[in-house]
């Protein structure tokens, strides 16, 4: 089950006591019919028709949990992340103390990578519901991303305490303990995630880096290079491969994958200019 | 016997013993009564990002009478930005007796306009330090008078340049015996047509109205200026390859030889985009090497906002390596020096982790307690005013605390400025710093110039330290100050390498002396200089703490 997948399995309206579609002036009627209509529509797999039914239905009820929750789960269903975090954004507001809110509105920043944002999210959902691993994970990541290492190993730690065979949890913790300098723990923790999943990027990154401070340039270019296979996206893996290839005296390899670097960064940087520009034109 | 062993454990103890204020005391600022009365001028608001990046600090001695002298650097506002007159700069001679007197108007240096930094250099080989100063509409080369007085003589010169000038610094890139100036600019500003405060995505900070840029305005290219020789220079930046074509934005610069070929290699500090590294071919041509050498961009891959260069030999390696004040939420590279490449070990060396709050700015490597060991220092101050009004997360406010990292002589750092008291940890808005010994007592000062303030004079009044030596070289031919030459000292097990340069940290300029603190040991073995010709020279069973002149 994806990460999305399972964002998506645990949005549930949840502001009690909040009335389900309770909108003064709003055709409740209308409302419900085009709910069960986005229904079918997701069930056979129209996710835009499901959208624009509840993005009528959003129209009609702005202020209905239930309508945005399932706008959300709808917009994360169709990849459309900005309109999702534009709603995302409202429930929190509407529903402070719900911590499935900040947590899906965390994970869909992370996604589009805007961690800046994500992270006070994922704060709010921890404190809210303390000890949920996932959570932990998210914020995990999230800290990694903006090289608090300390505080990243932190909640990578606790989170692999809760849920011990989660890799992602052990990658995560890898790569807080490769950012502090830990390197012969996470060292040992990437290789447990490669044990049960070689492919795992964020597992063969931290060992290409770890091999990068070892000098085993040749051993460090072959992690990177699964690294990059299985996260293209990841600028971070294309700029190690380049440093790789460069120890290593192949110029022309190294200066391509500089090159991918420099796609990838601008990727995620039109990513995030076009989500957030969604989310600001969607604003429920 | 025991009595002894009390005796000096009590000694040691006084020695170390806290101020009354309960921190020990290692700088004082003597700004005030020094005689130091210069203010830095910003609009309040810095709606613009032309009102944020000033300004720069040199300390130098232009009039050649052994003692270090200071030069502040000032900028207009967008208001005042018709009336050079409003923006004073400033220069003061040190008096030798804690003092110093504002000579600002006899020197001639007081408007250079919309001020951003400075770097010194004995231009014309005429044995005087000349003084170039970057800013917003042309930069000037203030000629030594030998009499106390400077004439501006950039547009005959041919470096007034133009635009948005910043960093800058001298060295003969090309062996011709010349010195040759690199000037790196930063944004291309209409101040007729400014970037709307607050206006789109680019001009807003967490949801906040903020300044524009520098992303989403257009970046400035970068000048290199060949010495012809006859007092004239040529603008040669496309030619040599360090023009910087994509108009990143340039700030802070060193120059170094960080492949130790005998040839000036050039680092250029870019805000927001990646770093130059440019490696000098020998033939009046460059070649940017910075993502290859691993010194681009952060250990991540990240494109960060670099502001000051730092060069120091910290593991006493005999290797320069390169530590780099970045913008808050990022975090100051430490760069070391591994020979054939850079690694980022900034983590490893426990520097990033204090920075990640503070926008960082003026930077160096310090061996304040003499012990043999480069510590660093920086000052760290944010651009937006606005900061204040909300609380964003882990960024710290408008104005900061310095950083002062203690080096333990294992490759990692400490950070260890709470230590030191309020001149460390009060909140202020730094930008350039320099370094050196304004009272020729062998421990280093700090300068620092505040944005829209009074700035910092910190003595060292550091009571427990190690010995030192502070050596000046003087070239040969026209470049007297020996920019470029490389020195090693070696004492007892000790052997320390330092760079004579021109343009320092954050668009400033560092006393050119080499300083070499040497713990216990009461003179230094032998020190070896590498002239910026290749020459070399040699010296043996130097006594400690003293000043001496090398001469080619």
């Amino acid at each position: 089950m994806t990460a999305r997948v399972m964002l998506i399995a645990m949005l549930a309206a949840a502001c009690v006591p909040q009335p389900a579609i309770a909108q003064r002036g709003a055709d409740t009627g209308s409302v419900r019919e085009l709910l069960q209509t986005a229904r079918r529509q997701s069930q056979s797999g129209d996710a835009a028709g499901a959208l624009a039914s509840l993005r009528t239905a959003r129209s009609r009820a702005p202020n209905s949990e239930e309508v945005l929750s399932a706008f959300v789960q709808a917009a994360l269903a169709a990849r459309t992340l900005g309109p999702a975090i534009a709603t995302l954004d409202a429930l929190t507001r509407m529903c402070p103390d719900v911590a499935q809110y900040h947590y899906a509105l965390g994970v869909t920043l992370m996604e589009v990578g805007d961690v800046a944002a994500a992270r006070p999210s994922l704060e709010q959902a921890n404190r809210l519901e303390p000890d949920r691993p996932r959570t932990l994970l998210a914020l995990a990541l999230a800290f990694n991303s903006s090289k608090q290492y300390a505080e990243a190993k932190t909640a990578a730690l606790k989170s692999v305490e809760l849920d011990p065979e989660s890799v992602d949890g052990i990658a995560a913790l890898a790569e807080a303990e490769a950012g502090s300098g830990a390197t012969r723990d996470a060292e040992a923790h990437a290789r447990r995630v490669l044990a049960a999943s070689p492919a795992h990027a964020t597992a063969n990154l931290v060992i290409g880096i770890v091999l990068m401070q070892q000098e085993r340039y040749g051993d460090a270019r072959d992690a990177l290079e699964k690294a990059v296979a299985n996260n293209p996206a990841s600028a971070a893996a294309h700029y190690q491969l380049s440093l790789a290839y460069a120890r290593l005296g192949d110029e022309a390899r190294a200066q391509q994958q500089v090159e991918l670097y420099r796609q990838k960064l601008r990727e995620s940087e039109e990513r995030i200019k076009a989500v957030r520009a969604a989310a600001a034109g969607e604003k429920p | 016997m025991t009595r002894a062993l009390v005796a000096c454990c009590a000694a040691l103890l006084a020695a170390w013993a806290p101020s009354a204020s309960g921190t020990a005391l290692l700088f004082k600022d003597i700004a005030a009564e020094s005689g130091i009365t210069f203010t830095h001028h910003a609009a309040p608001e810095k709606k613009y990002i032309v009102e944020s990046m000033s300004g720069g600090v040199a300390m130098f001695d232009y009039d050649n009478d052994g003692l270090i002298d200071l030069y502040f650097v000032d900028s207009l506002t967008v208001e005042t930005a018709r009336n050079p007159a409003a923006a004073r700069s400033a220069l003061y001679r040190n008096l030798g007796n804690g003092k110093f007197a504002d000579v600002t108007e006899k020197s001639g240096l007081a408007h250079p306009g919309w001020g951003m930094g400075v770097c010194t250099a004995d231009v014309d080989g005429d044995g005087w330090e000349d003084v170039y100063v970057t800013g917003l509409g042309g930069n000037r080369l203030y000629h030594n008078n030998h009499d106390g007085t400077f004439t501006d003589i950039a547009q005959q010169a041919g470096v007034a340049g133009g635009g948005w000038s910043a960093g800058c610094g001298f060295a003969d890139y090309d062996h011709d015996g010349r010195l040759d100036l690199f000037v790196s600019r930063y944004v291309k500003i209409d101040l007729d047509h400014l970037p709307e405060f607050g206006k789109d995505k680019t001009c807003e900070y967490r949801g906040i109205a903020v300044q524009c840029g520098p992303r989403g305005l257009p970046g400035e290219t970068d000048f290199l200026f060949h010495n012809d020789g006859n007092g004239r220079f040529t603008e040669v930046g496309e030619k040599a390859g360090v023009s910087d074509p994509r108009g990143y934005f340039g700030l802070g610069i060193a120059w170094f030889d960080y492949n130790d070929d005998g040839w000036p290699d050039l680092y250029v500090a870019n805000d927001a985009t990646p770093n130059f590294l440019y490696r000098n071919n020998k033939d009046g041509t460059f070649k940017d090497v910075a993502f290859p050498m691993g010194v681009a961009v952060s250990e991540d891959g990240a494109e960060q906002g670099s502001m000051g260069v730092a060069l120091g030999d910290y593991l006493n390696a005999g290797r320069l390596s390169i530590f780099v004040t970045n913008f808050s939420e990022e975090y100051n590279d430490l760069y070391r020096h591994d020979g054939d490449h850079f690694t980022d070990v900034s983590f490893r060396s426990n520097t990033a982790p204090s920075s990640l709050p503070y926008v960082g700015w003026g930077d160096a490597f310090i061996d304040y307690d003499n012990d043999g060991l480069q510590d660093i220092i920086v000052v760290n101050g944010h651009v937006y005013p606005q900061l204040d009004a909300v609380r964003l997360g882990a960024s710290a406010g408008y104005r900061q605390r310095k950083l002062l990292y203690h080096n333990r002589g294992d490759g990692t750092f400490e950070e260890v400025a709470a230590q030191f008291g309020a001149v460390m940890m009060e909140p202020r808005v730094g930008r350039g710093l320099a370094l050196g010994d304004f009272d020729n007592d062998g421990r280093l000062d700090v300068v620092i110039n505040n944005l829209d303030g009074s700035p910092e004079v910190l003595h060292n009044e550091l009571a427990t330290r190690g010995n030192w030596l502070l050596v000046k070289l003087k070239g040969s031919g026209m470049n007297t100050d020996a920019i470029g030459a490389l020195v090693t000292a070696r004492a007892g097990t000790l052997t320390q390498t330092r760079v004579v340069q021109s343009g320092t940290g954050y668009i400033s300029q560092n006393d050119m002396r080499l300083h070499f603190g040497i713990g216990a040991a009461t003179q230094v073995d032998s020190i070896d200089v590498r002239w910026p010709d290749g020459t070399t020279s040699k010296m043996t069973n130097v006594k400690a703490n003293q000043i001496i002149t090398i001469k080619k």
